[in-house]
Parts: structure tokens; sequence; C-alpha cells
């Protein structure tokens, strides 16, 4: 469960970015964070991944209050929490496999566990044969989905994507809600901050919008 | 261990895409450290001819001439129980000449106008382990030059401190030399390693996005530096062997180390295990300081 309680974040003295937010998600929804740009949609994520601190308020993962975490704790909570982000963030030397396979490898899987498992996620994101590729040789929607393999590799409990689609077109953009759907009917909580309204219409979930750092609707 | 094989790969793939640098750092520690091994050979060599020397040193009692018998046999007793000595050898006028004779073989032409013996009889004496320190030696030598009978008194001291005095400088020269070029090879190795981490920058910000904690990121770069630092150690015990092997012959075709003395020797196993530890140790120390200030 993801709870956050009158949450402000601002970027100098006169740029605010979040102004009180307070929501609640609940354990297993799909939701998605919309707004027009500056809206402050991925900063919401970005305190959600621990990539931000908030000023003042409390954020709830799991009961654990990341704004309040220490840096040495935060790897931790990458574990078990999947980013999927709009410029892949792929290690470009890496093969397709070990891309995927290195996100098992810092929480300390056993070898033959991370064969395995790399090979199912890769095989659930259709890249299987291309698992000795490196990631310039892959279309953009497929390097998009190389980066929700290695995001759910661990087995998250939350999903959070930025603009997963920014960079695709209409049938790849289909393609990749469709695997988050499925992810997310497995238990994930998945968080998804979009601006494409097309895709929040057709995908029918949970829409928080926000607008100059507020919510302007669906909050908790 | 699962992960030291991920390092390791790691280190590989460094290497292998700066292998200019990997390759400036290891000649360059491995010169610090030939040069540093250089003096030690020298300090090494140098303080085992010392203690040989010591060993060897003796005070040379001369005896005034028409000393009786009797009072040479009481003179050798105080010897004997003298604190420190640790051997006494009676030499008498007629086996101070032989030997004379002996050491001029071929030459006593230079003996036939001699007329009567001029040598004098002496007492020579060896001195315990502990009695073989120049200030231990003048006391004791105070101490016999006025027993009655004895007429003068020798020790080679000086030539042993002098060999002390250039001991203590090659160690302190040594000593200030390796800390220089040591420094000189930390920040070499920095420098190397803060390209590879520059180079590496974008897949580091990866690897802290998906979980991976600062121990993780930082090994690779440790290795790396460690390993750089090993391998210069390794080459320059090579180079180390090979300018000894070139001196020990050119020596052998003069006269050998000083003379002969004592044979040369190399640097024994427990200091080529520390040449090793040293190079590692300063490609850690470098690849620390980058990562420090970069990760």
């Amino acid at each position: 469960m993801i709870q956050l309680f009158h949450v402000y974040k601002s970027y100098g003295r006169h740029r605010v970015a979040l102004e009180d937010i307070t929501l609640r998600i609940e354990k297993g929804e799909f939701v998605f964070f919309t707004g027009s740009s500056g809206a402050g949609k991925t900063t919401l994520l970005k305190l959600l991944f621990g990539l931000e601190r908030p000023e003042s308020g409390q954020i709830l993962i799991q009961n654990k209050n990341i704004g309040r975490m220490k840096e040495s704790e935060l790897p931790h909570l990458r574990r078990t929490v999947g980013f999927i982000f709009q410029d892949f963030k792929l290690l470009q030397k890496k093969t397709v496999f070990d891309n995927v396979a290195v996100a098992m490898q810092i929480a300390g899987a056993p070898p033959a566990e991370i064969r395995r498992r790399v090979s199912e996620v890769l095989g659930a994101v259709g890249l299987e044969r291309k698992k000795e590729m490196l990631p310039f040789m892959l279309s953009a929607g497929e390097q998009q989905r190389v980066c929700v393999a290695r995001s759910i590799v661990n087995h998250p409990t939350i999903l959070l994507a930025d603009e997963p689609t920014g960079n695709l077109d209409a049938d790849l953009t289909a393609d990749i809600f469709e695997l988050l759907k499925t992810i997310n009917a497995k238990g994930t909580t998945v968080v998804v901050a979009t601006h494409d309204r097309d895709i929040v219409s057709r995908v029918q979930r949970r829409v928080i919008v926000l607008n100059q750092g507020k919510i302007l609707d669906g909050g908790a | 261990m699962r992960q030291l094989r991920y390092f390791l790969k790691e280190v590989l793939l460094n290497l292998r895409a700066n292998t200019s640098t990997a390759v400036i750092s290891t000649v360059t520690i491995a010169f610090t450290l030939v040069l540093f091994g250089l003096f030690l050979l020298l300090y090494l060599n140098l303080n085992a001819l010392v203690g040989s020397l010591r060993q060897e040193i003796k005070v040379i009692l001369y005896l005034r001439d028409g000393i009786s018998e009797k009072e040479i046999a009481s003179l050798h007793e105080k010897l004997r129980d003298q604190p420190g000595v640790s051997n006494v050898t009676y030499i008498s006028k007629e086996k101070a000449l032989e030997d004379f004779r002996r050491a001029l073989e071929g030459r006593d032409i230079l003996l036939r106008g001699l007329g009567d013996n001029p040598l004098p009889a002496s007492f020579e004496l060896m001195l315990e382990k502990m009695f073989q320190s120049s200030e231990a030696i003048q006391r004791v030598a105070r101490q016999l030059e006025v027993l009655k009978g004895v007429d003068d008194i020798q020790y080679g001291r000086e030539w042993v401190e002098n060999v002390n005095a250039v001991l203590e400088m090659v160690r302190v020269g040594s000593t200030l030399i390796g800390l220089i070029l040591g420094l000189a090879a930390v920040v070499i190795i920095s420098n190397t390693i803060r390209l590879t981490v520059l180079s590496r920058l974008e897949d580091i910000e990866v690897l802290q996005l998906i979980g991976a904690t600062r121990a993780y990121i930082q090994m690779p770069f440790l290795l790396e530096g460690a390993f750089l630092g090993l391998t210069g150690g390794a080459v320059s015990i090579l180079l180390l062997r090979a300018v000894y092997e070139l001196a020990k012959s050119r020596l052998a075709e003069t006269s050998g180390f000083l003379g002969g003395a004592i044979p040369l020797t190399f640097l024994p196993a427990p200091w080529l295990v520390l040449f090793l530890a040293v190079g590692a140790g300063l490609g850690c120390a470098g690849s620390l300081l980058s990562i420090r200030r970069l990760l």
C-alpha cells in the first residue's frame, strides 16, 4: 500500500512542484497520474522511488517512511519497487539478457535462478529470441520491453512507470499497456505517469489528475 | 563468490575499454617499485655485509718488547676474564714474523735486511655479539689499554662506522623515495580509475536506479585498481630480478661484491610477497581516491 500525507516539494524558492499531496493507493491497484507538463507527475513518481525527498509530509510504502529513509536503505527499496523509465536506461554494452539479469545479480539471486527467471520474463515480454542482442540493435518498443522485463524480474510489489510509452507509436503503446495490465493482474500495484489521455481512457483505471502540483481529481 | 564473477567480468570490460591508460598505470607502479626495490636490494646487501664484518671485528693488543712469560700468562688470564671477550689468541713475536713472511711469500727479499725481529707479540681478541657496536668496542678498548704490558691497541672501528653511515643513508633515501614515488603511483592510478568511472557514469546511474548498493558499484573499480597494482608489482619483481642478475654477472667478472666479502643476495620471498601487496595496496588506494570523489 502507498500512502502520502500532506507532501510538499519545491525546487528553489519559486518553483513549487507538489503542494499538499495526500493520497492512498491500495495494494494491487492500477493508477494513472495524469496532467499536463509540469503538473508534478514525474516528481511524484520520483518521491515514491526515493529519487527525491519531500520537504514536508510523509510517504509510506508498505508502512516504511521513505522520505526519512537513509541513503544506504534506498537500494533495498528499489529491489522491491520496479521503475520503467521513459528513456529506458539500459546498459548499452550488455546484452538484453544481461540487462535483465543484472537486477537479480544485484539482489543476490543464485545463477540458476537468474537464468530461469530472466528467460521467463523475456518470454513474457516477447524478447526471448533477442536475448543475445545489444540494446542498440533493438527498436524503441523492444528496448522499452527490456526495461519492463528488468523492472519486474525481481517480483516487485509496486511498479512505477514514467511516460512508459512516450517514445512509442500507437501499436507499441497498446502492447506495453497490455503487458502492464497482465503484470497488475498478478497482484503488482502499478502506477503510471502519463499525459496521454487517449491511453488513459482506453485502459479505464483509477486516474489521479494533477495540475500545478496539486491533486485536482482522484486523490484519497 | 557469485558476485565476484560479475565483478571480475566488469574489471575485464573496463580494462579492455581503457587498455592504454591501464598499461601506463601498470608501468608506473612497476617503475616505482623497481626504484624502491633497487634501494632495498642495496640496503639488504649492505646490511648483510655489515653483519658479517661485525663478526670479524678483532681487537689487537700489541705488547711491549721485553715482557716476561709470566706477565704474558697473567695478561692472558685477565683478558679471558674480561666481560665481552669471547676468544683470546696469543701471537708470539716469532709467530707474527712467520705470518708476515707467509703474507709476503715470493717477495721475502724485502725481509733480508731486517736483522732482529721487529714485530711485537700480541693478543687477538674476538668480541661477543653484544659488544660489537662501535661504542662497546671503544669501552672495552679503554679498559684494556691500561693493562700492564700493553703497548698499543688497534681495532677496525672507523670503516665499520662508515659503512653504517652509508647504510643509514640508503635506508632513509629508500624510505623517502618509496614514499614520494608511492604517492605519485596513487595519483596516476587514481586518474586511470577516474577515466574508467567517467566513461561509465551512465551505467553507474542505471545500476543505482535498479537497487545496486554503493559497495556493489564501487567494487569493480576497486578490484581494477588492485589488479593494476598487483600486475605492476609482479612486473617490478621481474625487472628487479633482471637488474640483479646483470649486476651479479658484472660483479663476478670483477672481484665480487666488495671484494667477494659476502655473496650478493636477491630479495627474500617475504619481501616479494610484500612487493605484490604494496602494488595492490597502491592500486586500491588510487581507486578509492577516485571513486570516493566521484561516486
